[in-house]
């Protein structure tokens, strides 16, 4: 429970970070999904509220910032009492943390509707694709099956979804057999085209690049993305 | 071609380097510091290439050039060229850009000579 408490802090802290970046370099737009994603895995958190709050200041959206500022609900609240109880021993968390994982599933079934769901994964994908020199991105179930996809016309996202689980099934056979652990990540030159393949909580990300193009920031962005996949697809 | 190959050995984080047959996955060449990694290496490479080439070959008709895999405790780069693979097997802290060009290099002068 710290561990998983921990990786979502640290998460929630790279989101910041990337939205600060998006802030000063005026991308607006970017920098408040990223707030929102923060926001929507620590919703009391200061830091993402403050620099939603400029974003918003910058492009207008008053009646956003005063629902910013408006005193928490009471369903809000929610946050804060978890926290406390997580500071309790585990076995003061035996007696009484009966009822709160039923009450965190209610509450996620409540965020997240199918609409919201399509939302998260169309920014999600379009964030990857704004990368200069990406043709297109790709989510997919380890089995082969398509989540989500944006790509380019001339490519059949069925094939290619088809081609990554077959990719990885074969590379997690051979690597097995000389103990390198688990595979994470594929990358895989063909003529002038680059494919990205990233592989985590068992969902794989597979993008389209052109040559030259920033791998830095597509990894960064791919791991983001798989690290929150389960809280973006709301399983 | 050992000493074609040992320009890779010598690079920082490089476990072994293995220069095999893509019909049938026999080593050509080798240099490992671990001699159990090469015994299977060969095959599985020459497995996992001749995979991605008949899936991809599906979607383009370009054969994958380059490939890297980045499992948990290393990483595996190999090239595919016409009758040839040329792999190498990395520590996780490599510096892959350098190994990349480097392995480059070493497949069109392979090429060449052959």
């Amino acid at each position: 429970m710290d561990d998983n408490m921990r990786t979502e802090k640290d998460s929630v802290k790279v989101f910041v970070g990337l939205a600060e970046e998006f802030f000063r370099n005026d991308a607006y737009e970017q920098a408040i999904n990223y707030c929102k994603m923060a926001l929507y895995q620590v919703p009391d958190m200061e830091e993402a509220k403050e620099l939603l709050i400029k974003c918003y200041e910058k492009t207008g959206e008053k009646d956003k910032i005063a629902e910013l500022r408006a005193p928490p609900r009471e369903t809000e609240q929610k946050p804060h009492e978890e926290e406390t109880e997580r500071e309790l021993s585990p076995d003061d968390q035996e007696h009484q943390g009966v009822e709160e994982p039923e009450e965190v599933h209610e509450e996620e079934q409540e965020v997240l509707s199918a609409d919201q769901t399509e939302d998260r994964l169309e920014s999600a994908l379009s964030d990857i694709n704004s990368i200069k020199g990406v043709l297109g991105s790709i989510i997919i179930e380890e089995s082969g099956i398509i989540i989500k996809e944006k790509t380019v016309e001339e490519l059949d996202a069925e094939i290619a979804s088809a081609l990554f689980s077959t990719i990885f099934s074969v590379c997690e056979d051979s690597v097995e057999k000389l103990e390198l652990g688990e595979v994470n990540r594929v990358f895989i030159e063909i003529g002038k085209v680059r494919i990205y393949l990233f592989k985590g909580n068992g969902y794989i990300i597979g993008i389209f690049t052109e040559e030259i193009v920033k791998i830095g920031l597509i990894h960064v962005r791919a791991k983001q993305l798989l690290k929150n996949i389960k809280e973006v697809l709301g399983v | 071609m050992k000493e074609i190959l040992e320009k890779l050995s010598t690079i920082q984080g490089v476990r072994g380097v293995a220069l095999i047959s893509k019909e049938d996955g026999l080593i050509i060449e080798k240099i490992f510091y671990d001699a159990s990694s090469s015994e299977i290496m060969g095959a599985m490479i020459a497995n996992m290439s001749r995979e991605m080439e008949n899936a991809l070959g599906k979607a383009s008709d370009k054969i994958p050039v380059l490939s890297t895999l980045y499992a948990e405790k290393g990483e595996i780069v190999f090239i595919a060229k016409s009758e040839f693979i040329l792999s190498l097997l990395c520590e996780k802290t490599i510096n892959l850009g350098v190994v990349i060009i480097k392995l480059r290099e070493t497949a069109s002068e392979i090429q060449s000579q052959l």
